[in-house]
């Protein structure tokens, strides 16, 4: 097998190469030794010796066709100062390697942030033509139930404004959504979006494979269609063109497969789907009415183009007028009024909804990230001229000499530029490996369900790092270059190795400052993460979370409502007998933990109803004998149900949470109290009587962990229910691994089964978590490396400090200083450094972490444990970067230091 | 200074193709240079030495077809012909050393 070089490097090469004859010889040369060297030496050693090639051939290029042509002179001397700063860094490799490591770190890690970016904020959906010209129509307004959802919109809402001037197109689709395929084991979930047959058109995509569906497929009672997004046609059909003209079944439907997507379309966002068909055949897959007529009901999403020349505010009054004489039209009809409905305002909004109002946290969490790794930039680019400076000190006399001998200001200036052009060059190739490296773990943790790019390094990546690279070389290269111009040779003769620390020791320490600072800032977001995710992992979700699994059963289609039901008694009792379950519980919500939002339907004692609730509730859990038990509800007053309370004809009971007894009876015993269930069991005749309250138990978490206080109730359900939807198993022991063989128990239960769905409890924990993870993990991975950074700077400065000023301190020892004495001051240096550092960062920290409070989780953002924390950590980092320099300054020997001057 | 005149380095690259005669590649030359001369060669300085002695008309390149590399990706491969100008540059640069050297030998011994 044969190697290629790395292709950025390759392109480098091929530039400087651009003018000479045997360019393309040299090219093949390098490529073939490249082959040599990296199944000798693996890929690492192979890729760094490549760049390093790339620039010894380049530089002896690159210049010449300046020289011709009489350019200036900067680009005529570059090659011969590129050359020469590559022998000085071959002479110093020890420096060499910490400039381009903290480099590589530094420009890797925004390198993967901005590719992150650039995927959520600025780049639009793949094979998207002009997409500067599609909007997203956006309303206010638009209560539906109870809330304002500012992109949903109701389908006789499209229809109304489809066809207005102002557009050159508009589609309506909807929010994609899982569907079963095929049937038992076999069956699969692929992600479905329902869309209109101006959503091709007017994104403006061809099909990579056959035809997308048109107004004629578009219709009800057209032989229904489909067309494949192209990773699920290569996953699922081998990427088989044959797939054109077969029948797939989705849902309780056969669909035609009348064309593939390009690969890549994910539709109007970026997240991805594998099967479009068409909307208005009106099959439902989500929704199980008729959603195209109805005014009450916003489950679409609209997306248009605007014609030529008309601008958003145009476009918006034009729509709004619409909108509204649509609806006044159908209110004179004798439409049902829904809420608020003729006093919406439409406006066309940015085409990335993670531009728009509908910035998901996904978004803040990416800038915020981005945010922080340009933190981590500075830090690094702060350490780079720290170490550049350092050098520009020690190698003055060499500078001076060099002045002396006639050698012109701006050559030195110059040659400091080129050093760090070099440096930057090699940091940014690192840099593009540690952001290969590293991309692919941050996609997962930070995008989950979006697909990554094909190339990991993108055109936009090198781009971005090239403009990151220029920066830096400035930023390193100019404080040398001033002390280059500001040299004066006679001084710096005379004062050989005699000087404190002078002016580039105070921007020294002012640059180690600021790293200190800095990284001060990230520990301290890091300590606020961590701290958020350990409150969320120990709140307790009012249930046994661990070893709860919620299980649902979908039938094939045609078996009725009673087969159903038959299907789950059947796996109710196969389960029981099943090793490893512990309780099971059978109930009519599909997810029988996650809480049916059932506000209008009780009433407790004393109360005439339930007021209501700007979050939702009260909820309602039901469950057939056990489901109390199972569930392992914290019963804190009164008792959980008897078996004779689920039996048939047993007495009407219920339970409710704190937040119910607390709210619905202040100060009474909620034991002596009842409710009554507007419309009960339906088996019931007669008057719904007040159930007794027999327990109380401690609130649940319902869709976040954060919103406790939420009214609940449970009720028993008897063994002749129907209706079943879901039920709850217990394990004995960890319930994720108990998921696969319930779904394949299951499964194989009967040819009814179509699909099982079997997921652990702490999957909805765990993803409430998220956020709080993903900050923990990407701050604290952040603020190490700022600390490393920082303290590999404070190092730097001291040792060059005691280097410096060796002969003072032999003069000391001399006189007969002790070792405590020699160290205490090296270490009163860095004390106040850190300390300094750690004031300022704090204060930072204090006043940024406003801004980062509502990301937080029951951690105040002034946090004396956490600054208390960091203190120690910064002290220590402080401590370990003062110790060789101190060691050294103890053993100097008196005698020696003032010899060898 | 005759149009003819090589500098040190231009006649070592000039013999190390003479020496490696039919692999004359440029992988090659730089090894024969390292290992028969003792010197570490850029492969700047190298490329640039081998555009500049071409230019002078000392030596010349053809492009080998007969053994396509795979590890080479498709890139053309040349090998390297001095030409007779440029041995006779060779040729006069050597007799000029040589009668630079005539007699002062024994001088140089232990040196």
């Amino acid at each position: 097998m044969s190697y290629a070089p790395p292709r950025y490097a390759e392109r480098v090469l091929e530039w400087c190469l651009r003018s000479a004859p045997s360019s393309a010889y040299i090219v093949g040369d390098l490529r073939q030794e490249y082959a040599a060297v990296r199944s000798r030496r693996g890929a690492l050693l192979a890729h760094l010796w490549y760049g390093r090639e790339v620039l010894a051939v380049g530089a002896r290029y690159v210049g010449r066709g300046a020289e011709a042509s009489g350019g200036s002179s900067f680009w005529r001397d570059l090659p011969g100062d590129v050359a020469s700063a590559l022998r000085i860094f071959r002479a110093s490799p020890g420096f060499s390697v910490a400039v381009i490591l903290t480099l590589a770190l530094g420009l890797g890690v925004n390198a993967t942030m901005f590719g992150a970016v650039d995927r959520v904020l600025l780049s639009p959906p793949e094979h998207v033509q002009d997409h500067e010209e599609l909007r997203f129509l956006y309303h206010t307004g638009l209560l539906t139930w109870s809330v304002d959802v500012p992109m949903a919109y109701t389908f006789p809402g499209y229809e109304a404004i489809r066809e207005l001037p102002v557009l050159a197109g508009a589609a309506a689709y909807q929010p994609r959504s899982t569907v079963t395929m095929g049937t038992g084991l076999d069956a699969r979930r692929p992600t479905v979006q329902n869309a209109t047959a101006e959503f091709f058109p007017v994104l403006g995509v061809v099909p990579a494979l056959g035809r997308f569906f048109d107004v004629q497929d578009d219709r009800e009672g057209a032989p229904p269609v489909a067309v494949l997004g192209h990773g699920f046609w290569e996953r699922e059909f081998g990427g088989d063109p044959a797939v054109v003209g077969q029948l797939i079944t989705l849902g309780s439907h056969s669909y035609e497969v009348i064309g593939v997507a390009p690969s890549g379309f994910t539709g109007a966002t970026i997240e991805s789907v594998d099967v479009w068909v068409p909307l208005r055949m009106n099959i439902p897959l989500t929704a199980g009415w008729d959603v195209l007529s109805s005014y009450g009901s916003a489950w679409f999403r609209v997306v248009v183009r605007l014609a030529e020349g008309i601008s958003d505010d145009d476009a918006g009054t034009r729509l709004t007028e619409a909108h509204t004489a649509d609806v006044l039209a159908y209110l004179e009809g004798g439409g049902e009024p829904h809420r608020n409905l003729e006093g919406a305002t439409i406006h066309t909004g940015a085409f990335m909804t993670a531009l728009g109002p509908m910035a998901d946290s996904e978004t803040s969490m990416t800038l915020w990230l981005a945010g922080v790794s340009l933190l981590v930039l500075l830090i690094s680019c702060a350490n780079v001229a720290n170490l550049m400076l350092a050098r520009g000190i020690e190698r003055r006399q060499d500078r001076a000499v060099r002045l002396a001998f006639g050698v012109s200001r701006r050559r030195l200036v110059s040659q400091a530029l080129a050093e760090a052009l070099v440096l930057s060059t090699a940091g940014g190739l690192a840099a593009v490996l540690v952001a290969r490296w590293s991309g692919r773990a941050l996609y997962g943790l930070l995008l989950p369900g979006i697909p990554q790019p094909d190339a990991a390094v993108s055109l936009r990546l090198i781009a971005f790092l090239g403009v990151i690279v220029v920066f830096t070389t400035v930023a390193a290269g100019v404080l040398p270059a001033f002390q280059a111009l500001r040299t004066a040779p006679g001084d710096v003769l005379r004062s050989t190795g005699r000087g404190s620390t002078g002016s580039g020791g105070r921007v020294r320490e002012g640059l180690t400052l600021a790293q200190v600072t800095l990284s001060t800032v990230l520990l301290v977001g890091a300590g606020l993460f961590v701290q958020s995710l350990r409150n969320a992992l120990v709140v307790d979700p009012g249930f046994d979370n661990d070893v709860l699994l919620s299980v649902e059963i979908e039938p094939r289609p045609g078996v009725d409502a009673d087969g159903r039901d038959v299907l789950y008694r059947e796996a109710l009792q196969s389960l029981e007998a099943m090793p490893g379950v512990e309780r099971v519980s059978l109930s009519t919500t599909a997810r029988p933990l996650y809480g049916w939002n059932e506000q209008s339907r009780m009433v407790p004692s004393g109360m005439d109803s339930i007021p209501r609730m700007a979050e939702g509730g009260p909820y309602t859990y039901y469950g057939t004998d056990g489901f109390v038990d199972a569930a392992g509800l914290r019963v804190y007053q009164g008792r959980a149900f008897d078996p004779a309370e689920y039996g048939t004809g047993g007495p009407l009971v219920v339970m409710v949470s704190r937040s119910f007894a607390e709210g619905a009876w202040p100060g009474l015993d909620p034991l002596r109290e009842c409710v009554t269930l507007a419309n009960g069991i339906p088996r019931l005749e007669g008057p719904e009587p007040c159930r007794p309250v027999v327990g109380v138990y401690e609130d649940l978490i319902t869709s976040s962990l954060e919103d406790r206080g939420r009214w609940s109730l449970f009720w028993p359900l008897p063994p002749e229910t129907t209706g079943y939807r879901g039920m709850l198993v217990r394990a004995n022991g960890d319930a994720t691994e108990l998921a696969e063989p319930i779904r394949d128990r299951l499964a194989a239960l009967s040819t009814d089964v179509r699909y099982v769905f079997a997921v652990p409890m702490s999957n909805r924990t765990e993803s409430m978590r998220g956020s709080w993870r993903v900050g923990a993990t990407l701050f604290s991975v952040f603020g190490l490396l700022a600390l490393v950074v920082a303290t590999l700077g404070l190092y730097s400065v001291l040792a060059f400090a005691v280097a410096r000023r060796r002969r003072e301190i032999g003069i000391r020892g001399a006189l007969g200083a002790q070792r405590r004495d020699l160290v205490g001051m090296v270490v009163a240096r860095v004390a106040k450094l850190v300390a300094v550092g750690l004031v300022l960062g704090l204060g930072i920290a204090g006043f940024a972490g406003r801004f980062l409070e509502a990301a937080l989780f029951g951690v105040p953002t002034v946090n004396p444990l956490v600054f208390g924390v960091v203190a120690l950590v910064l002290a220590a980092a402080g401590l370990l970067a003062a110790w060789v320099p101190a060691v050294r300054a103890t053993s100097i020997d008196p005698v020696g230091a003032m010899a060898a001057e | 200074m005759s149009p003819n005149h090589i500098a040190e380095f231009e006649q070592m690259v000039l013999l190390a193709i003479l020496q490696s005669a039919d692999d004359a590649y440029a992988p090659n030359i730089r090894d024969v240079l390292q290992d028969r001369a003792g010197r570490t060669v850029s492969r700047g300085a190298l490329y640039r030495t081998f555009d500049r002695l071409a230019a002078k008309g000392l030596l010349e390149w053809e492009t080998d077809e007969s053994n396509p590399m795979p590890e080479r990706g498709g890139a053309p491969m040349r090998r390297f012909v001095v030409t007779r100008e440029g041995r006779a540059a060779l040729r006069t640069s050597r007799e000029a050393l040589l009668r630079l050297w005539d007699g002062i030998e024994p001088e140089l011994e232990g040196a």
